[in-house]
């Protein structure tokens, strides 16, 4: 009798589901202001002031009343302008809109390093 | 079945306390009783009521109480052109890029941007409304928790907590701008722990565990097929017929896994054949990588249309499924076929064997459900609430549709409408009636299962 043994299993496991978190943040994600992610923000976002734009490297660097981080962009990093203080719809951002003094939310791409961002929230007051 | 019993029990125990706790309190002069924070009621209370200030929606607008908290497109026709799910062809401003009227009536399909809402006009895909039950059994895997028909359906941390900030933001707002606080308010921490507790308290606490002692030969020989790692192949991922992987075959605790099984490659959708724009879905992530998360069966059978693009109508197209192209040139298809030799090939007895003990399990879980409504008493009487009567006349009626629907368990169907009978006959809180359903309830699942 042919049977699934562990040996079928592994390539099953590898190939067939998500072993990692991929690039999944939900599209809605865009529309929650900063602060207020379920689940993640005061937990697993860091909340701040840009300090520095590096365009070159491509980095922000930011800072609250406990640290100072760098954080890098990849490709795949989302920037959303939330202008929900100004009652207007959030935009999509790039980095050049970022300003130093601005607040800003960022998620990890992975909370263990906390190097790369997976997304950043940019308040826009005006 | 026979590990629901118990919970059953329980839930009626608990229950049954309540009041005589309230009695004891009022005998005393002493203080009023302290209320006690009930999250499930509270949650109910939002789910059912809550529109966010949004667009006059609610959860339950698209998930029914009455249509095992999803929404078919037959309940749909039963529904007034004033109900807000119908927002989209009353209020101008959702009008474009927010719903297609055509598709949500004719097939249940509604409008979700999980690839991002920068280009409203060409970027959505169309799905259909998943019933919330069991959802304890349903969202966890070792990769983070799964929700919506690609396992990625809530923001923040993913969680089924979150989910319902993301259905704000996509069915509750008064204009696409989306803008919080002024075309919706966002749950809080409060109302998302609330919903979350009532969301985790609908239908099946825990999964079966397979094989059941069944009584007619045509379900009790599905079961088998079902199990069959050389013949369907179902039970690796619908393990005991629910929503997460075999353990002996993907790994202890891999829980509720997302895979790849060609349901969007099906020829002649029914969605398509109307020739409204349909984007392909490529289901978890952005940009998707095709997978689609593992439903649970118990509950499928008289839920639906099936699959996340609502393309099937019946139980038996939907087991059919698995013996055609679109599922054996898929990823998850040609990986089975690699690990046992063979791909799934069914004939008509066997899908329909297959289906029929789909059937019959669903019929099982109705009953389960409709003694759970009938044993929770009304707090000021012995009688269950009219809601929960009505709720039970819903399971009793959807187990009749499932049954009848293939030529199943005659005698169970026909105990099933005299339950109908019953619960439709007297006044509203008079046990006696409802007694007498209870024992026709359980007349019924012994003509279907030995029962200890
Ligand atoms: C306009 C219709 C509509 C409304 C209103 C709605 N939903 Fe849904 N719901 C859907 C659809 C469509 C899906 C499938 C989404 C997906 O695939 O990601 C869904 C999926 C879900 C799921 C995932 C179930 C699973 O098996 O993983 C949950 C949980 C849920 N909804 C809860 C809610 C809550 C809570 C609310 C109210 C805040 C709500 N929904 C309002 C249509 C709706
Ligand atoms: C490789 C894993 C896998 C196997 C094997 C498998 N399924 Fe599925 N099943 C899924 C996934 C994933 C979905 C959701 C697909 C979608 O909506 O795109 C699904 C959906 C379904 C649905 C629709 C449920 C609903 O609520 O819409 C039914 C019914 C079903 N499967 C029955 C079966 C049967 C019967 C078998 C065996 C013949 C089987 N499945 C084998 C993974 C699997």
């Amino acid at each position: 009798m042919i049977r699934w043994t562990t040996r079928f299993a592994l390539p099953l496991v590898a190939s067939l589901c998500l072993a990692t978190t991929a690039q999944a943040q939900q599209a809605t994600e865009r529309y929650i202001p900063l602060g207020q992610s379920p689940g993640l923000s005061s937990r697993y976002t860091y909340m701040g002031q840009i300090v520095r734009i590096d365009a070159a490297a491509r980095t922000v660097t930011v800072g609250n009343a406990d640290t100072t981080r760098t954080i890098a962009l990849t490709e795949h990093t989302k920037i959303w302008l939330d202008r929900s203080a100004t009652r207007q719809t959030t935009l999509i951002g790039r980095l050049e809109d970022l300003q130093p003094g601005q607040r800003i939310e960022i998620k990890y791409e992975d909370y263990a390093t906390k190097d790369r961002a997976a997304w950043i929230k940019a308040a826009v007051v005006r | 079945m026979t590990s629901a019993v118990p919970l059953a029990l329980h839930r009626f125990t608990l229950t049954r306390l309540t009041p005589i706790v309230f009695v004891l309190a009022a005998c005393r002069p002493a203080p009023p009783p302290v209320p006690v924070p009930d999250p499930i009621a509270k949650g109910r209370a939002i789910f059912f009521n809550e529109t966010f200030a949004g667009n006059g929606r609610t959860c339950a607008t698209c998930h029914r109480a009455e249509d095992n908290f999803g929404l078919s497109p037959a309940f749909i026709a039963t529904l007034p052109p004033t109900d807000p799910l119908f927002v989209a062809e009353t209020n101008p401003d959702l009008a474009q890029n927010f719903e297609n009227p055509r598709l949500m009536r004719a097939l249940g399909m509604i409008l979700e941007n999980q690839d991002g809402f920068d280009d409203l006009a060409n970027n959505f895909n169309m799905r259909g409304i998943p019933h919330l039950l069991a959802l304890r059994t349903s969202v966890a895997s070792a990769a983070g928790p799964r929700t919506g028909w690609s396992g990625d359906g809530a923001p923040g941390d993913g969680s089924l907590r979150a989910f319902a900030t993301g259905a704000v933001i996509q069915h509750f707002t008064k204009t696409t701008n989306r803008i919080a606080g002024v075309d919706f308010r966002l749950p809080t921490n409060d109302e998302l722990d609330a919903l979350e507790a009532f969301q985790l308290s609908l239908g099946r606490q825990e999964d079966l565990t397979l094989p059941l002692p069944l009584k007619g030969v045509v379900p009790a020989r599905g079961q088998e097929l079902f199990r069959d790692n050389t013949v369907g192949k179902c039970n690796a991922c619908h393990f005991n017929a629910g929503a997460n992987a075999d353990p002996a075959i993907f790994g202890a605790g891999a829980g509720n896994l997302n895979f790849n099984t060609g349901v969007e490659d099906l020829p002649d959708q029914p969605a398509d054949l109307t020739g409204e724009l349909m984007p392909p879905d490529d289901g978890f992530g952005t940009p998707g990588d095709g997978t689609f998360n593992t439903p649970p069966l118990v509950e499928a059978a008289d839920t639906e249309p099936f699959f996340h693009n609502n393309s099937v109508m019946t139980i038996e197209g939907a087991v059919g499924f698995y013996d055609g192209n679109a599922f054996n040139e898929s990823p998850a298809g040609r990986l089975i076929a690699a690990a046992t030799g063979s791909g799934i090939e069914l004939d008509a007895t066997q899908i329909e064997a297959i289906a029929a003990f789909l059937r019959v399990i669903n019929a099982l879980e109705n009953i389960r459900e409709a003694l759970a409504l009938l044993a929770t008493p009304n707090p000021a009487r012995t009688a269950p609430s009219s809601a929960n009567v009505a709720l039970a006349l819903e399971e009793t009626d959807d187990a009749i549709r499932v049954l009848a629907g293939a030529g199943l368990h005659r005698d169970a169907v026909r105990e099933l409408q005299t339950v109908e009978r019953y619960l439709r006959q007297g006044p509203a809180g008079d046990p006696a009636p409802v007694q007498a359903a209870v024992q026709a309830l359980e007349r019924a699942r012994a003509d279907m299962i030995e029962t200890p």
